[in-house]
């Protein structure tokens, strides 16, 4: 059999695994700017903040990856994003998503690569977290502002309850759009993959 | 002592789909190869053996040595892999740091794989191209590219998949002279028979996981019969070699 | 074709900022985009000569004015979005209205409005010249030779490489989509929608571990391999690091005077 007895060195299985974290996770950023871009398309504008497209390659990449690299990968979407096409605007979407999709994506990955959470249980609680990071960042965004600036913000902005309401409103489709593709697309990758199974040290030949 | 030597290798995915079922097959230094048979017959598969990627079970020689007792970056430098689609193979932001990826792995001093490179880009006639980000490049040009991030390693064998796959007619027959000039040891899998006849010598035909003929290749490719039993057609103008 | 005119496009100009150094280029603009941010949200006005700097080097990069426009047109939205949200803003006090054909608006929640929308502007012109005048791979290996960690800017050159070919996979997808006539019914259109997606990702997947098999097989042990570049000529890392002092010294004065 083939089972191989290499000690020390890495193993072909552990560059592969290396190898692919780092491809997936860069085609992954890529399809992070691109599928926001065919939304956009397909709906004609404004309907970023109702689908969350961008969501949907960082929640299945986390779902793929280490945290590590997940964090990464939700932290370098938007901004390579905000860089090349403008979307989402500096202030003050950007840096907000920075933090919700960086520790959306190392949350899905903690649950479901390493506490081996099915897709469908990792992705509610990845969004509830997503959404609870989102709100904390908004808190302590408006805690820095000085009294008048913030007196001066639209009524929802001043009251992060309400702004991550009215958030989270605006994305009920896109949530549920997570929701259920996440999962589905994780299932599909997993089942296809053969490549990153075979090249597990646990697989021998027949 | 072939410098190629399989023996009764066999493979199955993970998922179940049998891909090798006891292939034996010895390749002799300075031969070229052709490792013909239809789409799913192993081809691709036998060929990620053959650098150590994959492991099934039954043997695998190169000069002699077992592929798992190689250390992985001497075989890797050894036996050059050039994959099917050249846009997964060219995944690195310009032309020359795709082409250094392979001789810096190696282990040279950046200026040396530089060096190397430019060489490896000369030799395919794309010296032109170093610069340039591989996403800009046409189909024929990213073949060239692909082919000298192989050989800017220095193997002996170069194993190559499809290698005129998606070229228009101009660059297919381009890509075959320039295989056709280089003198490492070849295996090219492919369905292209009239390629393979105009580069190989020898002809092995992979069915089902299993080689049905091993032989020279203007007689096997000569046999009608032989080749549609596997889902073949003869190539259209015998002649070329 | 979705992404075809994200990278490079400008690249091949040879404008004086063209031609300066990656790393120049990218300390520069950091340091410009870090004062627009931090400049003092109750006063747009400041903003100026950030606007002034960046708007003389769009006049010598020789970046097509039509196409920066069009880069920053995608702001239009979010632009008036801010704005129809003023009318939502009473004004605290009196002195503090203005008058805009007929509406009263609060003067601070203008202002702020300016600010944020001002600091958006330029921040993505910054980004704009900087990757409209920078070939993104010398752009990368500036990150690199700056400190940025090998892991980042790794898969930041995967996402780049692979940006094209995946905008080209999505576009013909768009257009297959079109091209069987839309199906009624947003849940309908959602599901299509999705699905399209779905395939794209799982397809996405098989490619990246294509990669990782061809990186393999050109012997990749877990490091990427960067080729070192030369040093930058003294001039232009002086003349960087006039800027940052420049920048720095704008900054103070107008937030101090």
């Amino acid at each position: 059999m083939s089972e191989r007895r290499d000690a020390g060195p890495p193993t072909i299985a552990a560059e592969f695994a290396w190898a692919r974290e780092l491809s997936l996770g860069g085609l992954f950023i890529a399809l992070g700017v691109v599928i926001p871009i065919a939304f956009h398309v397909l709906g004609g504008g404004r309907l970023g903040p109702v689908f969350l497209p961008m969501y949907l390659p960082v929640l299945v990449c986390g779902m793929l990856v280490s945290p590590g690299i997940a964090a990464a990968v939700g932290v370098l979407t938007p901004a390579l994003s905000s860089a090349l096409t403008g979307m989402p605007p500096v202030l003050p979407t950007l840096p907000l998503m920075m933090a919700e999709l960086g520790v959306m994506g190392a949350i899905a990955s903690l649950l479901h690569r390493r506490a081996h959470l099915p897709a469908l249980l990792a992705t509610p609680i990845t969004l509830v977290v997503g959404r609870a990071v989102l709100g904390l960042c908004v808190l302590g965004a408006v805690s820095l502002l000085p009294p008048d600036v913030l007196a001066s913000l639209p009524p929802p902005m001043r009251q992060p309850p309400a702004y991550l309401l009215v958030a989270t409103v605006t994305a009920l489709p896109g949530l549920v759009l997570q929701l259920i593709a996440v999962p589905a697309v994780v299932a599909l990758v997993e089942r296809r993959s053969t490549a990153s199974a075979a090249m597990s040290d646990r697989h021998a030949g027949a | 002592m072939s410098l190629i030597a399989i023996h009764d290798l066999r493979f199955t995915w993970p998922d179940g789909t049998p891909a090798l079922a006891g292939v034996s097959l010895t390749v002799e230094e300075g031969r070229s190869l052709g490792l013909i048979g239809r789409n799913g017959a192993g081809k691709s598969t036998l060929l990620l053996h053959l650098n150590g990627i994959l492991h099934g079970s039954g043997a695998v020689r190169v000069q002699g040595r077992p592929v798992e007792d190689w250390p992985a970056d001497e075989l890797r430098a050894t036996v050059g892999l050039v994959f099917e689609d050249p846009e997964d193979q060219l995944f690195m932001p310009t032309v020359l740091e795709d082409v250094c990826f392979g001789p810096l792995n190696q282990g040279l001093a950046p200026d040396a794989a530089r060096d190397r490179a430019l060489a490896a880009l000369a030799s395919v006639g794309a010296a032109g191209l170093a610069g340039r980000a591989p996403h800009h490049l046409s189909t024929g040009q990213m073949r060239r590219v692909a082919l000298a991030t192989v050989l800017a390693m220095q193997p002996r064998v170069l194993v190559i998949d499809e290698p005129v796959m998606a070229l228009d007619p101009e660059g297919r027959e381009e890509v075959i002279a320039l295989l056709a000039g280089l003198p490492q040891t070849k295996i090219i899998a492919s369905h292209d028979l009239e390629m393979v006849l105009a580069l190989c010598d020898d002809v092995a035909i992979l069915d089902g996981g299993r080689v049905h003929a091993h032989g020279p290749a203007r007689e096997l490719l000569a046999d009608d019969a032989l080749l549609r039993a596997h889902g073949l057609r003869m190539p259209a103008s015998p002649g070329g070699g | 074709m979705l992404a075809h005119d994200l990278l490079d496009i400008w690249a091949h100009l040879r404008s004086p900022v063209h031609r300066l150094d990656a790393r120049v280029k990218l300390v520069c603009a950091t340091a410009l985009v870090v004062a627009i941010l931090a400049t003092p949200i109750a006063r747009p006005w400041l903003l100026a000569p950030w606007a002034g700097v960046l708007l003389a080097i769009a006049a010598a990069s020789g970046l097509p004015a039509s196409w920066i426009a069009k880069r920053l047109a995608i702001l239009a939205p979010f632009l008036a979005l801010g704005a129809t949200a003023l009318v939502f803003v009473p004004p605290t006090e009196t002195a503090d209205a203005w008058q805009l054909a007929g509406i009263e608006l609060s003067r601070e929640a203008a202002l702020v409005w300016l600010s944020v929308g001002g600091k958006c502007l330029l921040a993505l012109l910054a980004a704009t010249l900087l990757t409209g005048a920078t070939a993104s791979a010398d752009l990368l290996r500036a990150a690199g030779a700056l400190g940025v960690p090998r892991t980042l800017t790794a898969l930041t050159g995967f996402a780049i490489t692979y940006l094209v070919a995946l905008g080209d996979e999505a576009g013909r997808m768009v257009t297959a989509w079109r091209s069987r006539g839309r199906v009624r019914g947003p849940v309908r259109n959602l599901r299509v929608a999705g699905s399209m997606f779905a395939t794209l990702m799982a397809r996405t997947v098989e490619r990246a571990e294509r990669v990782a098999l061809a990186m393999v097989a050109r012997g990749y042990r877990g490091r990427m391999p960067v080729l070192t570049a030369e040093r930058a000529p003294v001039t232009q890392i002086a003349g960087a690091a006039a800027f940052v002092v420049a920048v720095a010294a704008t900054f103070w004065l107008g937030v101090h005077a």
